[in-house]
């Protein structure tokens, strides 16, 4: 065996099984061929190049999140990153709908609903650049749902965006509390770039969705407003954040994951328990603020929930993952 | 089977093993002359698109010739890839047909 030979077949140990034993020695062959034929010294002191290396990583990775061929461990591995993708983007594009509400409610653009009294208030290119982003991340929560193309180009959009925020955020007054909230963002937003594409989510699920993500942060503010409108409480004035509402919808999904007995474990607890770890930062971003003094109690106890629900759900995910065969093609 | 268009390397390959079976680094000098010199599939694309074809059952495994001391593994289309090639490239033809009608019609 050459020693380019040699370099080639350690670059495909990046391959999963049964990917590997079924094309490594294919493989192998037609990039000697492909390199040796006009240059036979190359087969001594040749090595792949950083081109092949790229290409074979993209191969590994979308072998191993299920892509067609791939084990049935790769297609569970798979389907998880892409619940992560889809209900975690939607969980954001609830959070930017509420914000272009409110910015619009802020510059008085809302119909049949009065600005609040703050004075005039600046739009700056910060709020354009805002307003955008918010929109695109609406758009990937609706792309990831109906499995559309477009999400992997959108989704690194997104994260694009995010690293230009988080480069100018450095240095700034607030910046490792913006820093941990991008943290949390950028998540499920890596999810969906790296997501297998697959069938939309099943259409009848659509209502429970969007009604659970996009419509409930509404319900939640407004039950706040209309039965506490003398300044509520300051435990239940956390509610209002929603970053611990999805705190409190992830314990609630664990809780309702463990509790139900299904033959098919494994996905939608690992999702679950991805989504709680990532959502610890932002929940701990919240803590150092300058917040009521019921406000810090509430989501110090909706971060133990989190903690407690990853854990939960992420020793039975990995658990069930791990008892499929990985050598098996799905 | 999977109505949606086929991706271009995937078009490709199929193309490239359309008049007889073919092996790896065959199919990656029929893509370029196909394509004419425009696409060059790398190694670990050619697999990917290989791997999936054949687990879709568009492809399969012909035989296995030795070259050089090394062992040659040929594909060949199985009548769903015909089928799949067919299909796209009636979709591809009938898509240009549409726009050389437009064309054909010099704006006013």
């Amino acid at each position: 065996m050459s020693p380019l030979e040699q370099r080639y077949r350690r670059l495909l140990t990046w391959l999963p099984e049964p990917a590997r034993s079924r094309w490594a020695d294919d493989m192998t062959g037609t990039w000697l061929e492909a390199t040796t034929t006009d240059d036979p010294e190359y087969a001594e002191f040749g090595s792949p190049s950083l081109a092949d290396r790229l290409d074979v990583a993209r191969l590994a990775l979308r072998l191993r999140l299920g892509a067609p061929g791939a084990s049935v461990r790769a297609v569970a591995t798979g389907r998880t990153v892409r619940l992560v993708a889809v209900a975690g983007t939607l969980a954001l594009a609830s959070m930017a709908l509420v914000g272009l509400v409110s910015r619009a409610w802020l510059h008085g653009l809302l119909p049949l609903v009065d600005a609040p009294e703050l004075g005039p208030v600046g739009w700056g290119p910060w709020d354009a650049v805002a307003t955008l982003v918010s929109g695109l991340t609406v758009t990937l929560g609706v792309c990831a749902l109906r499995g559309l193309a477009a999400t992997r180009p959108l989704a690194l959009v997104v994260l694009a965006t995010l690293v230009v925020e988080a480069v100018t955020t450095v240095g700034g007054p607030g910046a490792l509390l913006t820093l941990l909230t991008q943290l949390t963002v950028a998540v499920p937003v890596v999810a969906a770039a790296l997501a297998p594409t697959g069938p939309p989510v099943h259409r009848r699920w659509w209502p429970v969705w969007l009604g659970l993500l996009l419509v409930a942060p509404w319900v939640v503010g407004a039950t706040l407003v209309t039965l506490l409108p003398a300044g509520p409480a300051d435990g239940l004035l956390a509610l209002g954040d929603q970053f611990v509402q999805l705190g409190i919808a992830l314990v609630a999904t664990a809780v309702v994951l463990l509790a139900r007995r299904r033959p098919e474990r494994g996905a939608a607890e690992l999702a679950t328990a991805v989504l709680a770890v990532a959502l610890l930062p932002a929940l701990a971003s919240r803590l150092p603020y300058d917040t009521p003094a019921g406000y810090a109690p509430t989501v110090l106890a909706v971060t133990v929930g989190v903690l407690l629900a990853a854990a939960a759900t992420g020793a039975v995910g990995t658990r069930a993952l791990r008892a499929l065969p990985a050598d098996v093609p799905a | 089977m999977d109505a949606r268009p086929l991706t271009e390397p995937t078009f490709l390959v199929l193309a490239a093993l359309a008049d007889r079976p073919r092996h790896g680094y065959g199919v990656i000098g029929e893509v370029e002359e196909l394509s004419g010199g425009r696409v060059t599939l790398r190694v670990g694309t050619l697999y990917g698109v290989l791997d999936r074809l054949v687990a879709e059952g568009r492809v399969e495994p012909d035989r296995e010739e030795v070259h050089a001391g090394r062992v040659r593994r040929y594909h060949r289309l199985t009548a769903a890839g015909r089928q799949a090639l067919e299909a796209e490239l009636a979709r591809q033809e009938s898509n240009a047909r549409a726009v050389r009608a437009r064309l054909a019609v010099r704006p006013a």
